[in-house]
């Protein structure tokens, strides 16, 4: 049992959660989560359920119109850490709407640290933006940085910064983008009770930092736990920020704690699996030994992977180029003082067998909908 | 104070307030100030340098870091590129797996050094950089483990192809050298057709090989979903793994190549943002450089601050603020009343130099009203000198012109381009006379002489007209000069301020002005001038008409205007010298009106005055050129003839005279008859001087007066004689008391109704022992002139009483004494006191005496006279009105005055039986006061005719020559001891008939 408890005060939620999550992973008391509520999860289901969101090519079903995009804006994109992928292709989305808008982006990265963070939103405050996106970046714990945002009239739209879609409420966050993690975290772990016909060996990856995180853990450990074959082997709280330190030995000992019962690492976020890869290679373990399913974010390393069937089976991919763009569409709405399009984006999962649409030649999942074109027709750009 | 604006002031912006009072404190102020500003440019000074230092310090180490960083990275990048080739080259799994955690370490630090690199840095190129190193890590990673799994595979192909081979060669079939050749060429396909193509010909070599292949068909029919590995049916077929290893050599070399193409983009994106961090070092440069540059300006803006402070410390402050100020003052006393200099702004100072100035400022202002007194003091002394001068022409009698041209002339000097003037109110009260005007154009003076007032008559008419001042400031322009414009522009007069000249009294004497050529408006001092000028001209003015007035009338007689004795004697003189002088003779005529007197008491004196206005103009239209009337006083007046051939001359003139004044005089409303008396003296003949022609003159008017009214006489030898005993008469008058000189004689009174002597009245007579008898009528008015009268009168009382007690004791009871009584008796001392005490010395009855006095006595204190009239009334003596009919004959006398009896007077008696007017006046006054119950005593009868008509007309008593003259005492004592009739008995019988018919 190797759940670290982060000794932050100022995350009462998270440490809530992280109790919650002890529980869990000590395998010893009953917990009634949502997924064991809805009863044992059939393998049949869960196929049917990894066959849908597998599926390619889906139609454009977010918004038609909007308003007319002015341009001239100068947008602070303040990323919780640019070595997430997640966030990184967020960022190359926003990026190339902006070149579209004629808008000024200026990127601030946070590092992942409490420190960076604060003098990330100080530095974009200070830049006297017209809009913040905030990236990968909790909302409601850094509700006070966010404060001064507000009061200034700066719409904020954020990417993953909550457990949900939508405008995130004590925040001045008008709108959340993302998939619904839920959804996400479900998928995921349907994905490996599919491949493993139900007998997989799971160890689940999270950052109690992030209530997004918790959520998806809590998800997936749940539907893991109503998989009677399956063994949710442990659920293990690693910072994101702190995985390229840590995830080499984490994955060692893993190893050699669980052996061949461990056959499946799900993961909140693709980035542990970037770290956990080179002491997998180095054990020698073949990657059909153990697979590797992302509950999010999709990133071109996860890509790379699945593309090259090393480890990496599958990630629930969020749309990031086309969020970037979305994000950028919220707050152009803000700008013209109107309602957010509260666009969420279906759930998909990217396999070895499917990597090779939307996107996936570029090692990213990029939906061949056609949205740049919807986005550019309303913003008339 | 003075009222100049300064050139400096304390600025607007910085208030008062926080000045310091003294000038030490406003030094410190300043002098902290300099030194707090020099502090902060020296300090802003340090602190740029440091700042600049520090920030190029930091911005070259920043740079040299990521500068390094970046180097790091190519370098890092190019390190696992050669790892990798390393990794790939190499068959050992061992050497794989180090050269794989070579890379691990490498991209670890990798990650770092792009960490480094990104970090707190908005450039968006660092998403590309973030990407590539994720992609080309993860790609290692990749190509790591399929190298990894590919050497695995060669292995097992390597043991599977040596197993199959050992296998083969113990079977030791006959295909078996072929089928090992076979296996041994396997190891040479490099295609999955090679490798199929072998496969078969393995298959069709023996049957032994083929079941051997039979083993590994499915997994060779169903081809691993897995590109990573060999599916685990298949790892005992040589053909399957030959192409696993064929299918992973292609991904290998697949990823190895992606890898090679990310290292490339690695490299490019590290070129990238070292070019980036060389624009933003350029960049940040450049920023310093302008930091620095905006700080050297701070710098230098201080400095300049301080410099200009310094410079103002030193030159405003000091050069301004003190020594300009300094300078000020001592310019301000040097140039005091140049009035260019003010210290107005100086004296609100609060610090020393303020104090100073204030000082400087009092003193000066002190001096300065020191001066303007001492000026004042001057300008009055001048005044004074002036106006003495002035007032002593004037006390000198210096001529009016003469005096009135000074005065102006002293205005004029006292002032720039004025010219004075002074109009004389004319006595008509309504024309300007010429007063002086020494400096104006005598045309203009001519052309205003004599202008008539009026309300739009220049400034001077005008003046006088409203009785103010009139200041016209511009002649042209003002409505009041309309009719005098022209002739003010002829003499180039352009403004005049005129102001009245008054008396005393305030009654309007002329006018004085100030004349100038430009437009102008009298200032304080000029007004002053003129109210000075005026009240001196008013003086002089009254001056001299006062003297006018003295002259005219010391040598005039006030009512008339004819000149009087003092003139008439100025004149006589030169007239005889003339007289002398030519040859030619000369008169005098003395002129006294008869019965004046009796105009003045009937009419009053206005009346009587007006009568002899008139007769003066009738004499003056008598007189001709050359001649003098004078009036002497009273009703006399001289009327001097010059250049007479001879008296017949001058008779002639007396005789115009008489008749001019026969005329009737008409005194409002009534109509008066006067006539006079002239007497008349020639020159040479009656005299050779003055004196003696007016004496003489006087002598001829007495005889004239002596000849009966309304006639002349001329001057005579024998008049001359008479005249002259006056003098002489008054010496001996003296004495003739005491010498018993005077004698009493008395004249009968007769009672017409008893025809006997009832009463006597006593006359005084004079007897000199050398001028024998006198006239009473010369004497006693004599004596009545020198007092005297008082101690004769009451001698003759007491005598008269004296002698009738005698008489009386002689045997004639009932015999009245009659004394006359001067008015001047009455003048001091007690009648009725004396009355009485002669009476009591004598013991005579009061009854027995009877007082007689002139109406004219009576009339000089009615109060007092009244009283003793009184007293004497009530002791019995009876009182009798002398000379009835003369005077005023006023009957309110008869009512008022205790009165017993009239004695009518003789002119009367000697015209009754001649006039009938005085025939009507006599019996008149006969029937009024016998109305009165007054007894009558006609004097003067002389004949009988006479005694016949007072008899007729019930008179009381008779007196007069036809009884007797006045005799003396041993004469009366005679005529009483006849005792006989005085009347005809048929006169008594009338008499006495008349008597009981009035009775009836």
């Amino acid at each position: 049992m190797k759940l670290k408890l982060m000794p932050r005060p100022w995350l009462a939620g998270a440490g809530r959660l992280a109790v919650a999550l002890v529980v869990v992973s000590a395998w010893v008391l009953p917990c009634a989560s949502r997924a064991e509520a809805a009863g044992p999860v059939s393998l049949a289901e869960a196929r049917r359920i990894v066959a849908e969101a597998s599926k390619h090519g889906a139609p454009w079903r977010g918004p038609q119109s909007g308003p007319q995009a002015p341009g001239g804006k100068t947008i602070a994109f303040v990323a919780e850490d640019l070595r997430n992928g997640g966030i990184v292709g967020v960022a190359q989305g926003v990026r190339e709407a902006a070149r579209i808008l004629g808008w000024k982006l200026s990127i601030v990265d946070a590092g992942g640290s409490a420190p960076g963070r604060a003098k990330a939103l100080a530095a974009a405050l200070a830049s006297a933006p017209d809009g913040l996106v905030l990236c990968g970046m909790d909302a409601l714990e850094n509700a006070p940085a966010l404060a001064p945002f507000a009061e200034r009239g700066i719409p904020v739209v954020a990417w993953h910064a909550g457990s949900s879609p939508g405008p995130i409420g004590g925040t001045p966050v008008a709108m959340n983008v993302t998939t619904d993690p839920l959804e996400v975290a479900r998928v995921t772990a349907m994905a490996a009770l599919a491949q493993s016909e139900g007998r997989a060996g799971v160890v689940i990856f999270t950052d109690s930092r992030f209530r997004i995180a918790s959520a998806k853990a809590y998800e997936m450990a749940g539907i893991v736990r109503a998989c009677w074959g399956c063994t949710l082997l442990e659920v293990r709280d690693v910072p994101l920020s702190e995985s390229d330190e840590r995830m080499p030995a984490i994955t060692q000992e893993l190893l050699q704690r669980y052996g061949k019962r461990w056959t499946h690492a799900l993961a909140i976020n693709d980035i542990y699996f970037d770290y956990a890869i080179p002491t997998l290679t180095k054990a020698g373990l073949s990657s059909e030994a153990l697979s590797l399913l992302s509950a999010g974010d999709g990133s071109a390393p996860a890509l790379l992977r699945i593309q090259a069937r090393t480890f990496q089976t599958g990630t629930v991919a969020e749309p990031l180029n086309q969020q970037g763009w979305q994000v950028l569409d919220e707050l152009n709405r803000l700008f013209a003082r109107q309602p957010v399009s509260g666009f969420v984006a279906p759930v998909h999962l990217v396999t070895a067998d499917n990597i090779a649409f939307d996107g996936g030649h570029r090692l990213q999942y990029d939906p061949d909908n056609g949205y740049r074109d919807i986005y550019r027709r309303f913003w008339k750009r | 104070m003075l009222s100049i604006s300064h050139r400096w002031r304390v600025p607007a912006w910085l208030p008062s307030a926080w000045l310091p009072r003294s000038l030490r404190g406003q030094f410190m102020l300043a002098l902290s100030i300099l030194s707090a500003l020099m502090l902060a440019g020296g300090l802003a000074a340090v602190y740029a340098l440091r700042t600049s230092s520090d920030a190029t310090h930091q911005l070259t180490q920043v740079r040299l870091s990521r500068m390094q960083a970046a180097q790091d990275m190519v370098e890092r990048t190019l390190l696992i590129e050669r790892e990798t080739e390393r990794l790939l080259s190499t068959a050992s799994l061992p050497r794989v797996q180090l050269s794989y955690a070579a890379i691990v370490e490498q991209t670890t630090v990798l990650d770092r050094v792009i960490a480094g690199l990104a970090v707190a840095h908005d450039d968006v190129g660092v998403l590309d950089l973030y990407q590539a190193s994720q992609l080309f890590r993860n790609t290692a990673n990749v190509v790591a483990q399929l190298r990894e799994s590919e050497l695995k595979t060669d292995q097992m192909f390597t043991q599977l192809q040596l197993n199959w081979i050992g296998n083969l060669e113990a079977d030791g079939g006959k295909d078996a050298p072929s089928l090992v050749l076979l296996l041994y060429s396997l190891q040479g396909a490099d295609s999955r057709a090679a490798v199929d193509k072998l496969r078969t010909e393995f298959a069709h070599l023996s049957p032994l090989a083929r079941a051997r292949l039979d083993g590994a068909r499915s997994a060779l029919a169903t081809p691993s979903s897995s590109s990573a590995g060999v599916a685990a049916a298949d790892r005992h077929d040589p053909f399957a793994v030959r192409l696993a290893q064929i299918q992973q050599r292609e991904v290998l070399a697949r990823y190895h190549e992606q890898l090679s193409s990310q290292a490339e983009a690695m490299v490019a994106a590290a070129r990238v943002r070292s070019e980036f961090f060389d624009g933003d070092y350029r960049a940040a440069v450049q920023r310093l450089v302008e930091a620095s540059s905006h700080q050297q300006n701070w710098v230098l803006t201080l400095l300049a601050t301080s410099l200009l402070f310094a410079w103002l410390v030193v030159g405003v402050f000091l050069g301004r603020h003190l020594l300009g100020r300094l300078q000020h003052v001592s310019r301000y006393l040097q140039w005091h009343g140049s009035a260019d200099t003010p210290l107005e702004e100086l004296v609100r100072g609060r610090d020393e130099i303020g104090d100073m100035a204030r000082a400087v400022d009092r003193f000066l202002s002190d001096r300065a009203q020191l001066q303007s007194r001492t000026t004042e003091l001057f300008l009055t002394k001048q005044h004074l000198v002036e106006q003495g001068q002035v007032l002593e022409m004037i006390a000198a009698g210096k001529p009016l012109a003469d005096i009135l041209d000074r005065l102006t002339l002293s205005i004029e000097a006292q002032l720039e381009g004025i010219q004075g003037s002074i109009l004389l109110l004319d006595l008509d009260g309504l024309h300007l006379r010429h007063g002086a005007g020494p400096s104006l154009p005598p045309a203009y003076v001519r052309a205003i002489d004599g202008v008539r007032i009026g309300p739009k008559v220049g400034s001077c008419g005008t003046s006088v007209y409203r009785r103010e001042a009139v200041i016209v400031s511009d002649v042209q322009a003002d409505p009041l000069w309309e009719d005098y414009r022209e002739l003010a522009d002829l003499h180039g007069l352009r403004s005049c301020w005129s102001a009245p000249i008054l008396s005393h009294q305030g009654t309007v004497l002329g006018t004085f002005a100030m004349y100038s050529a430009t437009v102008r408006t009298p200032g304080a001092g000029e007004r002053k001038l003129i109210e000075l000028a005026t009240r001196i001209a008013g003086i002089a003015i009254e001056r001299h008409r006062s003297e006018e007035r003295i002259r005219h009338m010391a040598y005039h007689d006030e009512l008339t205007g004819l000149p009087n004795r003092l003139l008439l004697n100025d004149r006589l003189t030169q007239a005889l010298m003339q007289a002398r002088r030519t040859g030619r003779s000369m008169a005098l005529l003395f002129v006294d009106l008869d019965g004046f007197k009796f105009i003045n008491d009937s009419f009053g004196h206005a009346v009587g005055d007006a009568v002899l206005v008139a007769v003066a103009e009738r004499l003056a239209s008598v007189a001709k050129e050359g001649d003098t009337v004078a009036r002497l006083g009273g009703d006399e007046f001289v009327l001097m003839l010059l250049d007479l051939d001879g008296g017949d001359d001058a008779v002639g003139v007396a005789q115009q005279v008489l008749s001019a004044l026969a005329l009737p005089l008409r005194i409002e409303p009534r109509s008066l008859h006067v006539s006079a008396s002239i007497g008349i003296s020639v020159y040479p003949g009656d005299g050779s001087d003055s004196e003696t022609l007016l004496r003489h003159a006087d002598v001829a008017l007495y005889r004239a007066k002596q000849q009966g009214r309304n006639g002349y006489q001329c001057y005579t030898e024998s008049m001359g004689q008479e005249a002259r005993s006056d003098t002489e008469l008054r010496a001996a008058l003296q004495h003739a008391l005491q010498e018993r000189q005077f004698e009493l004689y008395y004249q009968p009174q007769i009672d017409l109704r008893t025809g006997r002597m009832s009463a006597m009245e006593a006359l005084v007579r004079w007897r000199h022992p050398e001028l024998g008898a006198v006239s009473p009528a010369r004497f006693i008015p004599l004596a009545e002139e020198t007092g005297l009268i008082v101690p004769i009168g009451e001698w003759v009382l007491r005598s008269a009483c004296a002698q009738l007690k005698a008489w009386h004791e002689a045997g004639h009871p009932g015999l009245v004494v009659a004394v006359n009584l001067s008015a001047r008796q009455f003048q001091g001392q007690d009648v009725a006191k004396l009355v009485r005490r002669v009476l009591a010395d004598c013991a005579l009855p009061a009854g027995c005496l009877e007082l007689e006095l002139t109406e004219s006595a009576l009339m000089l204190d009615t109060g007092s006279i009244l009283q003793t009239l009184i007293e004497l009334k009530a002791m019995g003596v009876g009182l009798a009105l002398d000379d009835f009919g003369t005077g005023y004959s006023s009957l309110s006398h008869l009512r008022r005055f205790p009165i017993d009896a009239i004695k009518v007077d003789q002119s009367f008696t000697f015209d009754v039986t001649i006039s009938e007017e005085a025939a009507s006046i006599t019996r008149a006054i006969i029937a009024m006061a016998r109305s009165l119950g007054v007894k009558t005593v006609a004097e003067g009868v002389e004949t009988e005719a006479q005694l016949r008509f007072m008899a007729a007309h019930r008179c009381d008593s008779v007196q007069g020559y036809y009884f007797s003259r006045p005799l003396p005492v041993a004469d009366m004592s005679a005529l009483l001891s006849e005792n006989r009739g005085w009347i005809p008995p048929d006169l008594v019988e009338s008499a006495l008939s008349a008597d009981r018919v009035l009775v009836v």
